[in-house]
């Protein structure tokens, strides 16, 4: 198991570099003077001259990748002209909320996905089964800044009171600084709550369709049959023999939605006015602060490199039959 | 009162193409500590067979019923409640499956498998269960018992991976063995021991064993009696030597012309013309009378029952009524042969 | 009966025999268009004088219109319906594909509104009832009354807040939305059908360099990989298809290598080697063909994503920015007034929820028509 885990993890690695070499490509594809992508447009010759000087855009095409590898690996992503500090620094501020928001939806959708597909595949060809079908595939196909749209218009009406008068915007309200760490925390989770909602109910049809198709299939085995003829009750048949192997391609599902989680966190973070890294990069291409851009758009990547790894390695826990095979 | 008795069973599914008539109509008793062997190939109805009995049979879309009775020492199991039916699985009626690789759980190590079992059916704590698992495995030959039930599947041998499914079926010390073409996935030479331990299994532990497969030399190692089926139905049935020695019903006389063996002079396989037809479109008559190389006029028309035959050497005497207990074969020859002299 | 009315009125007669689907679905067309032509007369005399669009639309509704005719007209009714038997060949996707996928009422209705939305965006100079960009509020002597006016009998999904017909402006919008989605879809089809054969077949160095490139690509969240695209490179039609093909393409090179693979291992495979055939003629004329079934579901499925995506972008503020809006434009610009005139966004998302949803119908019926394991109770 241990080998299992360190040789997944040692593949990830060229991949992480693989992500930094393609955004060089593209950033290198783009015509026009490579120096006005750091800077704000209509600067002057000279400050352009001194740019290039100190970036080194005038160097062989090799040495600026090596250079710019090593900054981006590091960390060091250049200087946001827009928001005036180092890209660095205004990233990580972002990163936080998005992780919170799309780790959540992630748990939440496979929770209940997972639940819903179960009843499906156990209810086969039930009335229930049909409507469940009908809702999920609903959520699957609606896009999700119009779910976002819908839950706003619903929410702001104000006919919900107390605890569900959720707010739509930001993640913090106006004057929170000055509140309990407590009521901080409330209100935190109160403004979370809308996008997680949002997202999570965008996913869960997909993790139920798929694990509806997954479980019919676990249950047509001859295992389960075994199962049944040894004499155990039909929930432990389901439940534990089952779900066990039905949950395998499920894990995988979890590496092949991240980058979808991802995506929709953006669209969400934009709507809901939450400042994660989604809404950041919004702003800074409508700014034209592309070193934001490009340090976004790594990061993203190494996001999802690492969403998969995670997904490998419970895929490793989960099926033992994997662990030998060549990793 | 048997250990086994089935009458006039009877399974149809409805599918696609019109009722399938899988099983359409079988008698026989299995007694205490008895070996019978049932023989048919695909499409006769034989593993439908075997997993109605204890109510296995796959759920498409609508439940399965069988009809008929299928009584476990006088109990009926046909529409048995479901919390008995669960108590007698496993524990005094046990099966075996064809496919090991398929039929174990992948995901989880054989000891854990058979412990679950035998947790299921006997009083015995976490610790003693596991002995005994410890035990099953090695009363049915697997060698280095321990580390064997801490693999899992995939990483045994296909001989060892039967062999712990029988483990797996003896853990709840059932009265009962089927076995449903347990040897047909294996090699030749592992086929012989598995054979061998199941005989050996069940004249130790005086189970019954109903040996079901398509291979008539493979049941007759093992079994005292021999049923053939057909179309759904007994077509013979007898001792397994006058089977061998003398088969009636020109289906078996087929599967015995059709069967090689090494010392065999013949030199042209002789197989049974034509297939086996679709359950959903048996013929009229007899349902082997395409096939059969002595068919006569009447076979057409009717089907003829199971006919018992006079005064056979060394045949159980046929008990009064229910069929399937001595010496029969379900064709018009046998009216025939008795009215010439 | 049957032979001088299928003329007059195409599909009527095949109602009578029974047929009820070809036959509705003709006889709804025909009387359908020559209605429109009837009310919008004056609109299609004025379409040769027109835009591309408006020519589009003209040949699309005598198309169909001659297209229903000639069908009607040749098609005998009871005697010779349909291609007996179809080529079964070494084709996964045959005539036994297409009977199964008619008789799912969910894929047939979602390939009902596909092509419903389709005919829609082609005809749309004549089926809306305004012009999408009209911007009197802002004139002298303008209407300010419609503006933002509520859906009503003339404006029958309201107005927005440049006094614009929401309805006329979907009917135009989808122009973009499905065109975009289609070239994006056909191009990385193209492209990933390609790259997957050559990988799944070729093997070795260019099979591991292929996927390499593969994982790279999939490694971005779709979006952001079309955010940093469009960027970086301005959003014009050519960059936006570019780019939504970019982010597909992976997708379909995967699933080719992996049908490819499955195939090469299969007999008929080796066996066609044996033969003496050249490995070009093995991977395009028999392999190929076989790992159709798959990928034309993805496909389809992959539609309803590129509308989203696209949707998406445009909604964002980095879409196509043509003369008539895209409708995740449409939900840009509204998104202001979503308090007071919540229809301006509602319809265009209800639009994109349609068609998203008829894709993914299609797809789900495709792939249960290709697939026979996913049908329903094995009898063992």
């Amino acid at each position: 198991m241990l080998s299992f885990a360190l040789r997944r993890m040692l593949a990830a690695v060229p991949l992480i570099l693989g992500v930094a070499t393609l955004v060089f490509i593209a950033l290198s594809l783009v015509p026009g003077d490579p120096a006005l992508i750091y800077l704000r447009p209509g600067v002057s010759p000279e400050v352009l001259e001194r740019i290039r000087e100190t970036m080194g855009l005038d160097d062989p095409l090799g040495i600026r990748y090596g250079k710019w590898l090593w900054a981006f690996l590091h960390g060091d992503f250049g200087y946001s002209h827009f928001y005036q500090m180092p890209v660095r620094a205004r990233v990580l501020a972002a990163l936080p909320n998005t992780l919170l928001l799309a780790s959540g939806a992630l748990f939440l959708s496979f929770l209940i996905g997972v639940l819903v597909g179960v009843l499906q595949a156990v209810k086969r060809g039930s009335l229930l089964d049909s409507v469940l079908s009908g809702v999920t595939l609903f959520f699957y196909s609606i896009p999700s800044f119009w779910l976002a749209l819908m839950l706003i218009l619903i929410f702001s009406l104000g006919i919900w009171g107390g605890p569900f008068s959720f707010p739509v915007s930001g993640s913090t309200s106006p004057g929170a600084a000055l509140l309990s760490p407590w009521d901080q925390l409330t209100d935190r989770l109160h403004h979370l709550v809308l996008p997680t909602l949002t997202l999570t109910l965008i996913l869960t049809g997909g993790v139920a369709r798929y694990v509806r198709t997954s479980m019919l299939e676990v249950i047509q085995q001859d295992y389960i049959r075994t199962a049944r003829a040894k004499g155990l009750p039909e929930s432990k048949v389901i439940l534990k023999h089952g779900l066990r192997n039905g949950l395998i391609p499920v894990v995988t599902l979890f590496g092949v939605y991240f980058p979808f989680l991802l995506s929709g966190a953006v669209l969400i973070e934009v709507v809901f006015a939450w400042p994660g890294m989604g809404r950041l990069m919004l702003e800074a291409i409508h700014s034209r602060d592309y070193p934001v851009v490009l340090a976004g758009t790594f990061l993203f990547g190494v996001m999802v490199v690492l969403g998969n790894l995670l997904a490998d390695l419970l895929y490793g826990v989960v099926d033992p039959r994997i662990r030998e095979r060549r990793g | 009162m048997s250990l086994l008795e089935i009458q006039d069973l009877r399974v149809h599914l409805r599918t696609q193409g019109g009722t399938a008539r899988a099983v359409d109509g079988v008698d026989f008793r299995l007694e205490e500590g008895e070996a019978v062997g049932l023989v048919g190939e695909s499409g006769s109805g034989k593993t439908i067979l075997a997993l109605s009995i204890l109510g296995l049979l796959p759920q498409g879309s609508g439940t399965i019923l069988p009809e008929g009775s299928i009584r476990f020492r006088g109990e009926e199991l046909v529409g048995m409640d479901r919390n008995r039916l669960r108590e007698i699985r496993g524990g005094e009626v046990a099966m075996v499956f064809q496919e090991p690789m398929t039929s174990l759980n992948p995901v989880f190590t054989v000891g854990s498998q058979i412990q679950e079992a035998v947790e299921l059916h006997r009083p015995l704590g976490r610790g003693a269960a596991q002995a005994e698992t410890l035990r099953l495995l090695q009363e049915v030959g697997i060698p280095d018992a321990g580390a064997r039930a801490a693999s899992y599947p995939h990483q045994l041998s296909g001989g060892m991976r039967q062999r712990a499914m029988i483990a797996m079926a003896l853990a709840g010390e059932p009265s009962l063995l089927v076995a449903d073409e347990s040897t047909t996935a294996l090699d030749v030479t592992i086929q012989a021991q598995i054979l061998k331990l199941l005989k050996s299994v069940q004249t130790r532990l005086g189970m019954g064993l109903l040996l079901i497969s398509h291979d008539l030399s493979v049941v007759s190692r093992v079994c005292d009696r021999i049923l053939i089926l057909y179309g759904g139905r007994v077509v013979e049935s007898g001792p397994t030597r006058e089977i061998l020695e003398a088969p009636k019903h020109p289906y078996t006389r087929g599967l015995l012309g059709s069967r090689l063996s090494i010392d065999d002079r013949r030199r042209t396989l002789r197989p049974i013309p034509g297939e086996v037809p679709e359950a959903t479109d048996w013929p009229p008559g007899c349902k082997f009378h395409p096939r059969c190389q002595e068919v006569l006029d009447r076979c057409h028309r009717e089907e003829p029952n199971l006919l018992p035959m006079a005064g056979s050497q060394g045949a159980v005497e046929a008990r009064s009524g229910v069929p399937g207990t001595g010496r029969e074969a379900r064709c018009w020859l046998l009216v025939e042969e008795e009215v010439e002299p | 009966m049957g032979s001088r009315v299928r003329f007059v009125l195409p599909g009527l007669p095949h109602l009578f025999r029974g047929r009820v689907l070809e036959g509705g679905v003709a006889l709804f067309l025909w009387l359908g268009l020559l209605a429109l032509s009837g009310l919008r007369m004056d609109r299609v005399l004025q379409a040769p004088s027109g835009d591309i669009g408006d020519w589009v639309a003209l040949l699309t509704l005598l198309g169909v219109l001659a297209g229903v005719w000639i069908w009607s007209a040749k098609d005998e009714v009871g005697g010779g319906g349909g291609a007996p038997g179809g080529s079964v060949g070494s084709r996964g996707v045959s005539v036994e594909g297409w009977r199964v996928f008619r008789k799912d009422p969910m894929a047939m209705a979602g390939l009902g509104i596909v092509l419903a939305f389709y005919l829609a965006m082609l005809l749309a100079p004549f089926l809306a009832p305004f012009e999408p960009e009209a911007r009197g509020a802002f004139e002298v002597g303008g209407d300010m009354a419609l503006r933002l006016a509520a859906p009503s009998s003339t404006h029958l999904m309201g107005t927005d807040q440049y006094s614009q017909d929401v309805l006329s402006r979907i009917l135009y919008g989808a122009r973009i939305s499905l065109t975009v989605g289609l070239l994006a879809v056909g191009l990385s089809l193209t492209i990933g059908v390609f790259l997957g054969a050559i990988a799944g077949y070729l093997g070795g160095r260019i099979d591991t360099s292929i996927m390499r490139f593969v994982d790279m690509v999939m490694a971005f969240p779709r979006l952001v990989l079309l955010l940093a695209i469009v960027a970086l490179f301005q959003p014009s039609i050519l960059v936006i298809v570019l780019a939504l093909a970019f982010t597909q393409w992976p997708f379909t090179t995967r699933m080719v290598r992996g049908e490819i693979l499955a195939l090469k291992g299969r007999e008929f495979s080796e066996a066609a080697h044996a033969l003496g055939f050249s490995r070009r003629r093995i991977l395009f004329m028999h392999l190929l063909p076989n790992a159709m079934g798959p990928v034309i579901v993805v496909a389809t499925l992959g539609i309803g994503n590129i509308i989203l995506l696209e949707a998406g972008l445009s909604f964002l503020g980095l879409g196509v920015r043509a003369s008539t809006p895209s409708w995740g434009f449409m939900l840009f610009e509204g998104w202001d007034y979503m308090m007071d005139a919540w229809w301006v966004a509602a319809f265009p998302g209800l639009a994109i929820v349609l068609v998203v949803l008829a894709f993914n119908l299609v797809g789900d019926g495709l792939r249960d028509a290709l697939d026979p394991r996913q049908r329903e109770g094995r009898s063992q």
